[in-house]
């Protein structure tokens, strides 16, 4: 069960005119008809005490269970739309064009400028919600404001959950991005031979720069090299000695 | 080692081979292919091979060498190989590496375990490209294998790296195999075979889980800024745009610090290459992209296409990059700026070349005109014109010069400018400029180079001590040279040779005369003097100068350019004629009609108000050689310093309001120590100062100095003398017995009051200045005594006459004390004498008698003469006595032509017989006959005239 993060405005940044998915995702389920100030409230608290759980992302669905008071467990089911081939295309041609847009997506946040990263939100009427609760009147009801205000959190930690919902994964995406970039050859490895001795050669350079002061005196090794785990049967110290043997050897060779 | 692998090793070593790295898989299986010339057997090995013009790929005889076994010929290289020697210094910084502990187990992609460098600080990343900058192509050009054409080389930073790690993955394990420690110190040690693949020589899988093996890969963000292309041009017309640098985002891997690529390539980066990257590499590279746009927001700029790509960096974009560069560092972001770019800006530096060349004339002259041109301050070639114009008039800050990029900031632009204009330097101002090592135009402070001729003249002035060439005593010289008065001489002679002129200001009595005659004599023997000398004084030394001149350079014709008869006629091109400043001031004209070969001027404080006429007309008398006398320590007062030197060596301070303004107000009203130590620098060639606290000099000098100051009569006291002596010499004739010794020293006694001053003489209270020759020199010396803040004691026969000077020196502001035979509280006035209370002391002869310790006084005035020796020696060692640690200095005042000098001549001769013949008073004189009598006092100069 996650608890919902606390984002205040001021976290976007300098970037007055972005929108954080979260923020936006929430301004379309508090349009919806029916939802009272009371019942965002309540739900809203639901969700920092960590009361949503098995929260599931898919194409089109949302579903989670809320912990009610009486220690009822509700199933919420949230359902949007899938995108359709022809809106992905113009989205995906748009966040090829600029780089910064799909930057902003890694970031959480709505891109801004182009009209059509805006599609990826739901309008008002394709947000569906359902709840098993015995509150038919205060629809939507505060269990689904909690899965909703989950939703919003999970978008801050993984943005692409949005486009997921609408119908693509990341990898898809991301492939596809690449593939509309044009046909590309890895660039080679190395360099030009002809380059090469081309070259001109600056001067050799003087000794190693010291950093560490305590690099230079025992122990020779402050700390362990590395920190392996109990399953792979070696002990630090081992690799601690091994360590301090080879640093004592290159020393010896470098006196002599 | 086998043997034959030793035998490789040392013939390899002794020729030139060069050497490759070739990776292995795992890391410590790389080798060294050695190849070249010597090389002709073996394995083989496709390597590219020079020259530039033509590479071409070959398959190349190599002897391979494991790790191992290069080890100590990496670590003492004997042969002359470049790739040898920079592998060697890249084994070394691996050694040291693995010295500092810096290895870690990881696992190859086949499985292996083997060691690692790392981690690695930025400064060592930096070295890691610096070698690979570093390694000839030899060194590393062997052929990739591949689908593309295969004209590829592994890049050298790969390679280095990959030494380190094969060093990282030797090490532990030739350690380990020799180490002699017990394992019993090393819990599970010998058990574990887990470890071996980190132990083993032979390549062991790693069992169990591998994900603690593999580090985090994860990319950096480096911005780096780039220079324009070279053929960028400079825009001529307002609407042109200047050339700009750019601003490009690159990653760098944390895993593999040798991979740098442009940001944009991860998008089309080969799978294994975006992989050292991260997981996600697009992600972060725009994430860091995006943070790095919150700390600055003009690099949203790289994110505005389809990939992240550069933006371009005007003058005030630059500017703001710089400022951030804090906040990049924190946020762990990289900036890379090429050094053009933050290396100092262009510095012009001032040098002067001769205007006009002339062969004929090597001697550098003050007034000669020079050419000023300006050059980088790093050095190289002059600014031309056109390029100066051109950095001048630059419209941006990014210029090319001669190939390179230079950024000129405003104040650089600012000085190219008034660099622009200038042209022609004089010589004294270009002197100036050499001594303090910089030139002021217009309040800018420029550097500035000397050449030529000003080089040498420079280093010849240069120290506080200057190594001057010792020219030899003038034989005609009649006297002896103390040895810091050869080092005047020295002194003197260099500047005057070099046409220089100069200020000696040694303290009153350590011999500035003897010092100029040496000089004039040693001009006229090395035939460097055009022509007599001219030595201008004020009245009162007339006769000193004329006295020494005879006593130490006897074969000098002297000539006393003074009275209604002068003239300058017939001068004998060796001699010395003396004037006083008032005729300089009203005969100027005809003094400047002779080819003088030196000018001095004694007591030159006289002409230190440069505007007035004394000294205007001072300076319209041509000579090559000027120099100046003063007992007065001029450095203290800078307009003084100023007027000296603006004398002997016009031009070298520049006008005196610039002066002023530039050096006078800072030193003196500032306390600027910058101000102070360049006029130091500027002006101690010119100046040579010894003081008799020296320490080379006290124990040279005696303890008393006896000087006579003839002193010449007034016109008054002139008519004076001659009516009482007509009057008296009358008396005495016409009364041959009876009273005769009554009447003699009454004569006597009227004389030399006269001599003192007509005002005692006549009973008057005053006035008194202007009346009186002795009074006058008195004046003369208390100037200089007071200014040294030394204390003087006068002595007078006469309480009047030394009431006189009370009053007199009372009128002028100068405190004194006085002791006379009525005095009460002598003890007490001594005491504040010796306390410091006043500098000059009053006494009369008869008070200064015996108990009076007088030691602070290091002068002694005697304003009139007991004729007695001995009498007047008691008065002079009340300042000179056990206690006194200091020379003293004893002063007598003598009237010119009347019988105080032709007594003191014959107090000269009689001085041996002072004591025993006669005796206590002044009545000897009264044994003489009336002619002898008449002789002596009459008025008129001495028998022996000079020209």
């Amino acid at each position: 069960m996650n608890a919902v993060k606390q984002r205040d405005s001021e976290n976007r940044g300098d970037h007055a005119y972005a929108r954080r998915l979260s923020s936006a995702w929430l301004d379309v389920f508090a349009e919806l008809p029916g939802s009272a100030a009371g019942q965002l409230i309540r739900g809203r608290a639901y969700a920092r005490e960590g009361r949503v759980g098995e929260l599931h992302v898919g194409p089109g669905i949302v579903s989670a269970l809320v912990r009610a008071d009486e220690g009822r467990t509700y199933p919420v089911t949230l359902l949007i739309p899938v995108l359709d081939d022809a809106i992905w295309d113009r989205l995906l041609t748009a966040l090829v064009e600029r780089v910064a847009d799909l930057a902003a997506l890694f970031d959480g946040e709505l891109p801004a400028g182009s009209g059509e990263m805006r599609e990826l939100l739901p309008g008002t009427g394709e947000l569906r919600t359902a709840c098993t609760c015995p509150d038919r009147d205060s629809q939507p009801c505060r269990h689904v404001a909690a899965a909703c205000y989950q939703v919003a959190a999970l978008f801050d930690d993984d943005p692409f959950a949005l486009p997921l919902l609408r119908g693509r994964s990341k990898a898809r995406m991301l492939t596809a991005l690449r593939e509309r970039r044009g046909p590309s050859l890895p660039a080679p490895p190395g360099a030009l031979a002809s380059v090469a001795y081309r070259t001109a050669l600056s001067p050799l350079p003087g000794p190693l720069p010291v950093t560490d002061i305590a690099g230079l005196v025992a122990p020779l090794c402050a700390e362990a090299p590395a920190d392996p785990p109990a399953a792979s049967g070696i002990s630090a110290a081992e690799l601690t000695a091994l360590a301090e043997g080879a640093a004592r050897l290159a020393r010896k060779m470098l006196e002599s | 080692m086998t043997d034959d692998t030793i035998n490789t090793v040392d013939a390899l070593d002794l020729c030139a081979a060069h050497a490759l790295f070739v990776l292995g898989e795992p890391a410590r299986l790389g080798r060294f292919a050695l190849w070249g010339p010597g090389i002709e057997d073996g394995d083989t090995l496709e390597i590219f091979q020079g020259p530039a013009a033509r590479v071409r790929k070959m398959p190349t005889p190599v002897r391979y060498l494991t790790i191992e076994h290069t080890l100590a010929l990496l670590l003492a290289p004997r042969s002359k190989s470049p790739s040898l020697a920079v592998w060697s210094a890249a084994a070394r910084a691996g050694l040291d590496l693995i010295g500092r502990g810096r290895l870690r187990p990881a696992v190859t992609e086949a499985g292996y375990g083997a060691w690692r460098i790392g981690p690695l600080a930025e400064s060592e990343v930096g070295h890691l490209h610096a070698l690979a900058a570093a390694l000839p192509p030899e060194g590393y050009a062997q052929a990739m294998p591949g689908a593309w054409p295969a004209v590829r080389v592994p890049e050298p930073a790969t390679l280095v790296l990959a030494l380190w790690d094969a060093l990282a993955d030797t090490l532990p394990r030739l350690a380990h195999q020799g180490d002699p420690r017990p394992d019993a110190s090393l819990p599970g040690f010998v058990s574990s075979g887990a470890a071996a693949p980190f132990v083993a020589h032979e390549p062991v899988k790693v069992r169990g889980p591998l994900g603690w093996l593999r580090p985090e890969h994860h990319a950096r963000l480096v911005l780096r800024v780039v220079l324009p292309a070279a053929d960028a041009t400079i825009p001529r017309e307002k609407d042109e745009e200047p050339p700009v640098c750019k601003l490009e985002p690159w990653l760098r891997s944390s895993a593999d610090p040798s991979l740098l690529i442009k940001a944009e390539r991860v998008w089309t980066a080969a799978p294994v290459v975006a992989a050292r990257f991260g997981t996600d590499p697009e992600q972060a590279a725009l994430l860091a992209l995006r943070r790095a746009a919150r700390i600055w927001p003009p690099l949203a700029g790289t994110l505005e296409l389809a990939v992240p790509g550069p933006i371009e960096l005007p003058d005030p974009l630059f500017d703001a990059l710089l400022d951030q560069l804090p906040r990049f560092s924190t946020a762990d972001i990289e900036v890379l700026i090429p050094t053009e770019l933050v290396s100092p800006p262009l510095e012009p530096q001032a040098v002067a070349v001769p205007a006009v060349q002339s062969v004929a004339d090597p001697v550098f002259g003050l007034d000669q005109l020079l050419r000023l041109s300006w050059r980088p301050a790093e050095g190289g070639e002059p600014l031309t014109e056109r390029e100066l114009e051109q950095l001048a008039e630059a419209k941006s800050s990014l210029v090319r010069l001669r190939g390179r990029w230079v950024r000129l900031d405003a104040a650089t632009a600012r000085r190219l400018r008034r660099a622009r204009g200038r042209i022609m330097l004089t010589g004294a101002a270009a002197l100036a400029a050499a001594l303090e090592d910089g030139l002021d135009l217009d309040g800018e402070w420029f550097g500035f180079e000397a050449t030529g001729e000003l080089v040498e003249l420079k280093d010849r002035l240069g120290d506080a001590n200057p190594a001057v060439a010792p020219v030899p005593v003038p034989p005609a010289l009649n006297g002896t040279l103390r040895p810091y008065q050869k080092r005047g001489l020295d002194w003197l002679a260099g500047m005057t040779r070099l046409g220089l002129g100069g200020c000696l200001a040694d303290d009153m009595g350590l011999g500035k005369t003897i010092q100029i005659i040496a000089l004039h004599l040693h001009r006229r023997d090395a035939e460097e003097s055009q022509g007599p000398t001219l030595v201008v004084c004020p009245t009162s030394l007339l006769g000193n100068w004329e006295r020494e001149i005879s006593r130490f350079a006897p074969s000098v014709p002297v000539r006393r350019y003074h009275g209604g008869d002068r003239h300058l006629q017939d001068l004998a091109p060796d001699a010395i004629v003396l004037a006083t400043y008032g005729l300089v001031r009203s005969d100027a004209p005809e003094l400047a009609q002779v080819r003088w070969g030196l000018i001095v001027a004694d007591e030159a404080q006289y002409v230190k108000n440069p505007y007035a006429l004394t000294a205007r007309q001072l300076r319209t008398l041509p000579a090559p050689a000027r120099i100046a006398l003063t007992g007065t320590p001029v450095e203290n007062r800078l307009a003084d310093l100023w007027a000296l030197l603006d004398w002997t060596t016009p031009g070298l301070l520049g006008p005196l309001d610039e002066f002023h303004q530039q050096v006078a107000v800072p030193v003196e009203r500032d306390g600027d120590a910058g101000a102070a130590a360049r006029l130091s620098k500027l002006t101690s060639p010119f100046l040579l100062r010894r003081s008799k606290t020296d320490p080379g000099i006290a124990p040279e000098l005696p303890a008393k100095t006896e000087t006579d100051r003839l002193v010449p009569l007034t016109a008054e006291q002139a008519s004076l003398y001659k009516a009482v002596l007509a009057h008296n010499l009358a008396e005495i004739e016409a009364n041959p017995q009876l009273n005769r010794r009554f009447l003699i020293l009454k004569m006597l006694t009227a004389l030399k009051q006269v001599c003192n001053h007509p005002a005692q003489y006549l009973h008057e209270p005053g006035p008194l200045p202007g009346r009186s020759g002795k009074l006058d020199a008195l004046d003369d010396l208390l100037e200089v005594i007071l200014a040294e803040g030394e204390s003087v004691l006068v002595f007078s026969q006469y309480v009047q006459m030394a009431r006189l000077i009370e009053r007199h020196l009372a009128d002028q502001r100068i405190k004194t004390l006085f002791l006379g035979g009525q005095t009460r509280n002598r003890d007490e006035i001594v005491a504040a004498f010796q306390a410091g209370a006043a500098p000059v002391f009053l006494l009369s002869l008869k008070a200064g008698g015996v108990g009076l310790n007088l030691t602070r006084a290091t002068h002694v005035v005697h304003f009139d003469r007991w004729w007695n020796p001995a009498v007047e020696d008691q008065a002079s060692d009340r300042a000179h006595r056990i206690g006194q640690s200091r020379p003293v200095q004893i002063h007598r005042l003598v009237t010119e032509g009347t019988l105080e000098e032709r007594i003191a001549d014959l107090l000269v001769s009689k001085r041996a017989l002072a004591e025993s013949v006669i005796g206590a008073g002044e009545n000897w004189l009264t044994d003489l006959s009336t002619a002898q009598l008449a002789e002596l006092v009459a008025l008129g100069p001495r028998g022996g005239s000079v020209l």
